[in-house]
Protein backbone atom coordinates (compact mmCIF):
# COMPACT_ATOMS: atom_id res chain seq x y z
CA UNK A 1 0.00 0.00 0.00
CA UNK A 2 2.85 2.33 0.89
CA UNK A 3 5.28 0.87 -1.20
CA UNK A 4 7.80 -0.22 1.49
CA UNK A 5 7.50 -3.83 3.70
CA UNK A 6 9.02 -2.16 6.71
CA UNK A 7 9.16 1.34 7.96
CA UNK A 8 9.45 2.71 12.05
CA UNK A 9 6.07 4.49 11.46
CA UNK A 10 3.76 4.85 14.41
CA UNK A 11 0.95 2.84 14.07
CA UNK A 12 3.42 -0.43 12.37
CA UNK A 13 5.72 0.40 15.81
CA UNK A 14 2.97 0.34 17.91
CA UNK A 15 1.18 -2.75 16.57
CA UNK A 16 5.15 -4.39 16.38
CA UNK A 17 5.31 -3.72 20.62
CA UNK A 18 1.54 -5.26 20.96
CA UNK A 19 2.78 -8.58 19.17
CA UNK A 20 5.84 -9.05 21.40
CA UNK A 21 3.43 -7.88 24.66
CA UNK A 22 0.99 -11.05 23.03
CA UNK A 23 4.33 -13.28 23.04
CA UNK A 24 5.41 -11.90 26.43
CA UNK A 25 2.22 -12.70 28.03
CA UNK A 26 2.04 -16.43 26.36
CA UNK A 27 5.31 -16.87 27.54
CA UNK A 28 4.74 -15.76 31.19
CA UNK A 29 1.62 -18.24 31.23
CA UNK A 30 3.88 -21.35 30.18
CA UNK A 31 6.75 -20.23 32.51
CA UNK A 32 4.55 -20.43 35.91
CA UNK A 33 3.12 -23.96 36.66
CA UNK A 34 0.74 -22.61 38.95
CA UNK A 35 -2.49 -21.85 36.96
CA UNK A 36 -3.65 -19.30 39.52
CA UNK A 37 -0.23 -17.65 39.87
CA UNK A 38 -0.08 -17.21 35.97
CA UNK A 39 -3.21 -16.25 35.77
CA UNK A 40 -2.71 -13.18 38.43
CA UNK A 41 0.53 -12.87 36.51
CA UNK A 42 -0.92 -12.44 33.05
CA UNK A 43 -3.78 -10.37 34.13
CA UNK A 44 -1.86 -7.88 35.72
CA UNK A 45 0.31 -7.80 32.22
CA UNK A 46 -2.76 -7.70 30.40
CA UNK A 47 -3.89 -4.48 32.18
CA UNK A 48 -0.51 -2.81 31.63
CA UNK A 49 -0.71 -3.83 28.17
CA UNK A 50 -4.11 -2.36 27.35
CA UNK A 51 -2.39 0.95 27.81
CA UNK A 52 -1.22 0.10 24.14
CA UNK A 53 -4.22 0.16 22.93
CA UNK A 54 -5.19 4.03 22.70
CA UNK A 55 -1.66 4.69 21.51
CA UNK A 56 -2.04 2.25 18.98
CA UNK A 57 -5.45 4.06 17.73
CA UNK A 58 -4.13 7.71 18.30
CA UNK A 59 -0.83 6.80 16.81
CA UNK A 60 -1.86 8.10 13.45
CA UNK A 61 -3.20 11.64 14.80
CA UNK A 62 -0.35 12.02 17.00
CA UNK A 63 2.46 11.61 15.24
CA UNK A 64 2.58 12.38 10.99
CA UNK A 65 4.74 9.38 9.65
CA UNK A 66 3.70 7.12 6.92
CA UNK A 67 0.34 5.74 8.35
CA UNK A 68 -2.12 8.16 6.73
CA UNK A 69 -4.72 9.89 9.71
CA UNK A 70 -7.60 7.71 10.90
CA UNK A 71 -9.62 7.13 7.62
CA UNK A 72 -12.41 4.85 8.42
CA UNK A 73 -13.85 5.69 12.24
CA UNK A 74 -13.52 9.60 12.40
CA UNK A 75 -16.02 13.00 13.00
CA UNK A 76 -17.67 13.19 9.32
CA UNK A 77 -17.45 9.59 8.05
CA UNK A 78 -15.36 7.56 6.41
CA UNK A 79 -12.80 9.21 3.74
CA UNK A 80 -12.58 5.52 1.89
CA UNK A 81 -14.05 4.73 -1.44
CA UNK A 82 -16.88 2.36 -1.09
CA UNK A 83 -14.96 -0.40 -3.25
CA UNK A 84 -12.66 -0.59 -0.55
CA UNK A 85 -14.79 -0.07 2.92
CA UNK A 86 -16.99 -2.91 2.49
CA UNK A 87 -14.92 -5.51 1.83
CA UNK A 88 -12.59 -4.16 4.73
CA UNK A 89 -16.01 -4.35 7.23
CA UNK A 90 -16.93 -7.35 5.78
CA UNK A 91 -13.13 -8.86 6.47
CA UNK A 92 -13.15 -7.16 9.91
CA UNK A 93 -16.30 -9.11 10.80
CA UNK A 94 -15.46 -12.43 9.71
CA UNK A 95 -12.05 -12.45 11.56
CA UNK A 96 -14.12 -11.07 14.62
CA UNK A 97 -16.29 -14.22 14.32
CA UNK A 98 -13.09 -16.50 13.66
CA UNK A 99 -11.64 -14.82 16.72
CA UNK A 100 -14.80 -15.42 18.99
CA UNK A 101 -14.88 -19.15 17.47
CA UNK A 102 -11.28 -19.63 18.03
CA UNK A 103 -11.51 -18.17 21.74
CA UNK A 104 -14.38 -20.46 22.63
CA UNK A 105 -12.72 -23.64 21.74
CA UNK A 106 -9.39 -22.28 23.36
CA UNK A 107 -11.36 -22.08 26.23
CA UNK A 108 -12.58 -25.37 26.33
CA UNK A 109 -9.32 -26.69 25.65
CA UNK A 110 -7.92 -24.87 29.09
CA UNK A 111 -11.14 -26.14 31.06
CA UNK A 112 -10.42 -30.10 29.30
CA UNK A 113 -6.42 -29.54 30.61
CA UNK A 114 -7.17 -27.61 34.15
CA UNK A 115 -9.59 -31.06 34.12
CA UNK A 116 -6.87 -33.23 33.18
CA UNK A 117 -4.50 -31.53 35.66
CA UNK A 118 -6.93 -31.75 39.03
CA UNK A 119 -7.17 -35.70 38.25
CA UNK A 120 -3.56 -36.53 37.68
CA UNK A 121 -2.83 -34.57 40.68
CA UNK A 122 -5.45 -36.58 42.56
CA UNK A 123 -3.58 -39.90 40.78
CA UNK A 124 -0.30 -38.90 42.41
CA UNK A 125 -2.25 -38.33 45.73
CA UNK A 126 -3.60 -41.53 45.73
CA UNK A 127 -0.22 -43.30 44.83
CA UNK A 128 1.03 -41.64 47.60
CA UNK A 129 -1.21 -42.46 50.02
CA UNK A 130 -1.40 -46.44 48.47
CA UNK A 131 2.68 -46.89 49.29
CA UNK A 132 2.55 -44.60 52.79
CA UNK A 133 4.17 -41.57 51.95
CA UNK A 134 2.10 -38.79 53.39
CA UNK A 135 0.93 -40.43 56.29
CA UNK A 136 4.05 -39.70 58.39
CA UNK A 137 5.77 -36.82 59.80
CA UNK A 138 7.95 -35.03 57.13
CA UNK A 139 11.54 -36.61 57.81
CA UNK A 140 9.65 -40.02 57.45
CA UNK A 141 8.28 -39.15 54.34
CA UNK A 142 11.06 -38.06 53.22
CA UNK A 143 13.27 -41.21 54.31
CA UNK A 144 10.32 -43.29 52.15
CA UNK A 145 10.46 -41.05 49.23
CA UNK A 146 14.07 -41.76 48.83
CA UNK A 147 13.90 -44.97 49.22
CA UNK B 1 -10.70 -14.98 -16.31
CA UNK B 2 -7.17 -13.75 -14.23
CA UNK B 3 -6.96 -10.88 -12.16
CA UNK B 4 -3.30 -8.35 -12.82
CA UNK B 5 -1.97 -7.78 -9.93
CA UNK B 6 0.75 -5.18 -11.55
CA UNK B 7 3.94 -5.08 -9.95
CA UNK B 8 3.05 -5.80 -6.38
CA UNK B 9 1.31 -9.19 -7.26
CA UNK B 10 4.42 -11.00 -5.34
CA UNK B 11 3.90 -8.92 -2.26
CA UNK B 12 0.54 -9.73 -2.60
CA UNK B 13 0.43 -13.04 -3.39
CA UNK B 14 3.19 -14.20 -0.20
CA UNK B 15 0.65 -11.75 2.52
CA UNK B 16 -2.42 -14.01 1.60
CA UNK B 17 -0.56 -17.26 1.77
CA UNK B 18 1.10 -16.18 4.75
CA UNK B 19 -2.09 -14.85 6.51
CA UNK B 20 -4.02 -18.49 5.36
CA UNK B 21 -1.27 -20.38 6.98
CA UNK B 22 -1.15 -18.80 9.97
CA UNK B 23 -5.04 -19.37 10.32
CA UNK B 24 -4.47 -22.60 9.68
CA UNK B 25 -2.05 -22.95 12.19
CA UNK B 26 -3.99 -21.45 14.01
CA UNK B 27 -7.20 -24.09 14.08
CA UNK B 28 -5.22 -26.74 13.91
CA UNK B 29 -3.39 -26.11 16.62
CA UNK B 30 -6.97 -25.85 18.64
CA UNK B 31 -8.07 -29.10 17.18
CA UNK B 32 -5.15 -30.97 17.77
CA UNK B 33 -4.82 -29.52 21.42
CA UNK B 34 -8.40 -30.88 22.00
CA UNK B 35 -7.51 -34.18 20.91
CA UNK B 36 -4.82 -34.46 23.10
CA UNK B 37 -6.92 -33.21 26.41
CA UNK B 38 -9.99 -35.36 25.22
CA UNK B 39 -7.49 -38.61 25.25
CA UNK B 40 -5.33 -37.80 28.22
CA UNK B 41 -8.87 -37.20 30.31
CA UNK B 42 -10.32 -40.96 28.50
CA UNK B 43 -6.96 -42.54 29.38
CA UNK B 44 -7.25 -41.05 33.78
CA UNK B 45 -10.73 -42.20 33.72
CA UNK B 46 -9.74 -45.86 32.12
CA UNK B 47 -7.91 -45.66 34.65
CA UNK B 48 -10.02 -45.40 37.76
CA UNK B 49 -9.65 -41.43 38.17
CA UNK B 50 -12.61 -39.90 37.78
CA UNK B 51 -13.97 -36.63 39.41
CA UNK B 52 -16.13 -36.43 42.20
CA UNK B 53 -19.20 -35.64 40.52
CA UNK B 54 -18.68 -38.46 38.23
CA UNK B 55 -18.06 -40.75 41.34
CA UNK B 56 -20.93 -39.72 42.69
CA UNK B 57 -23.48 -40.08 40.15
CA UNK B 58 -21.93 -43.29 39.86
CA UNK B 59 -22.06 -44.41 43.71
CA UNK B 60 -25.72 -43.16 43.83
CA UNK B 61 -28.08 -45.26 44.69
Amino acid sequence: MWGTYWEWDARLTSVLILFLMYLGLMALWRAVEDPSRAARAAAVLTLVGALNLPIIKFSVDWWNTLHQPASVMRMGGSTLDKAFLIPLLVMAVAFTLLFVTLHLAAMRNEILRRRVRSLQMMQASRVAFSSGVGTGSREENASKGAA
Amino acid sequence: MTMSLGPYAPFIVTSYAAAALVVALLIGWVIIDYRNQTERLRQLERSGITRRSARSAVDAP
